[in-house]
């Protein structure tokens, strides 16, 4: 999958996940798996924009915007970031509502 | 019958507990313990249904199974064997001698911990002291030196809470912990803090004086090795989930228990301790120091 493909998809965290940030970390717990998962401050605030936008390119604009991160540099790390939370089932795609 | 409380249970039992058990804490779920034998457990036990847990204890493994109709049994291999009842207020004992003080460790340790788990607390592998501030809990991998840190803790003037498992629940203030019984397992030779009560797999076992009641959890210090890869990195909500007993399993606890992790890394302090960075007195005076807790414990 390529990373425009990804970026112009729509994601949820699902119910089975929750998460809980704190100053230098974000811990998730994929309460399905019994997983937890550490994220960094960084990593943290990308999970926080997807949460609350569903957006993967909203999270680009906003860690260019936050970070001064490049465009190019963000999208690469956004796509990864989204296809490493995909692999263990801490987000899901949005279901696309019918005729849309 | 004698009454004790441990881990936030009200215990009932005939069995004579050793150490020195306070009055028990009021309006705590309760469970009798009553001296069986291995007929009337296998009468009990409605059959395997799943795994609990596994550890290995008084050198033996030590398995927790539950039964089809949401009992559990509880076995020391070739030693002990418990059955705890569905509702989980009725635990049966067998064992050749009840009163050995094997036999008495694994109940007073990891079988009523498990109850007590199963009862709705969550727990921290931690040995854990008073103090005018708080409880301080001390957790650590096994043979980071936990025992020997907590004995210069009551050297200092702390006072015993528990050993080796805290239990502990939420509450409006922040974390609140649960005495454990009045027995400590430390370092055999030196000056112990309490009655020597058997000499178990090359430590002693004694019994001290119990805490009163349940205190709020004020500290949480992570002994840690130089070598165990954590170096200098600061304490951080993984490093707390991994000290805390993952049992039961379910989702719904799994989320408890990770809240309550996530209410203690926000409001209670806690610090990283290199074990190997002085003498067991040592550590508790720098940790005592770090925690601003030393004018009022030594004093």
């Amino acid at each position: 999958m390529s990373a425009d493909s990804i970026l112009d998809e729509r994601f949820v965290v699902p119910d089975h996940v929750v998460h809980r940030s704190f100053a230098a970390e974000t811990v998730v717990l994929n309460l399905e798996t019994g997983g937890y998962h550490g994220l960094n401050e960084v990593g943290g605030f990308m999970l926080g924009v997807l949460a609350a936008t569903g957006d993967p390119g909203e999270v680009v604009r906003r860690v260019v915007t936050e970070y001064g991160a490049p465009l190019d540099r963000a999208r690469t790390d956004v796509a990864s970031f989204c296809t490493d939370l995909l692999e263990r089932r801490l987000i899901e795609r949005a279901k696309r509502l019918p005729g849309r | 019958m004698g009454a004790y409380s441990a881990y936030g249970l009200a215990v009932d039992t005939a069995l004579p507990l050793p150490g020195d058990w306070r009055a028990p804490v009021r309006g705590q779920p309760g469970v009798t313990v009553e001296p069986s034998v291995a007929d009337a457990i296998s009468d009990a036990w409605s059959g395997f249904a799943e795994p609990g847990w596994t550890g290995w204890t008084e050198g033996r493994r030590f398995t927790v199974e539950h039964g089809v109709e949401g009992d559990a049994r509880l076995v020391l291999e070739a030693i002990a064997e418990f059955h705890l009842s569905a509702s989980g207020d009725r635990l049966l004992a067998a064992a050749e001698d009840l009163s050995r003080a094997d036999v008495l460790r694994v109940l007073l340790d990891s079988v009523l911990a498990s109850v007590s788990l199963r009862t709705g607390y969550e727990a921290m592998h931690a040995g854990a002291v008073d103090t005018p501030h708080g409880v301080i809990a001390v957790a650590g991998a096994t043979g980071a030196g936990k025992s020997s840190l907590i004995v210069a803790l009551l050297g200092r003037g702390a006072d015993f809470f528990s050993d080796d498992i805290v239990a502990l629940r939420r509450c409006d203030d922040g974390v609140l912990a649960l005495p454990g019984p009045p027995v400590m397992t430390v370092p055999a030779g030196g000056d112990v803090p309490g009655k020597p009560l058997a000499d178990l797999g090359g430590e002693r076992w004694i019994a001290v004086q119990g805490a009163p009641a349940p205190r709020p959890l004020t500290a949480v210090i992570l002994l840690c090795s130089p070598s165990g890869g954590e170096g200098d990195k600061p304490p951080s909500m993984l490093s707390v989930l991994g000290h805390l007993l993952r049992y039961p399993r379910t989702a719904e606890r799994e989320r408890s228990r990770f809240e309550l992790a996530s209410d203690l890394v926000a409001r209670v302090p806690i610090i990283r301790l290199n074990a190997r960075s002085g003498t067991p007195m040592e550590l508790a005076d720098q940790a005592l120091r770090r925690l601003g807790v030393w004018r009022t414990v030594t004093t």
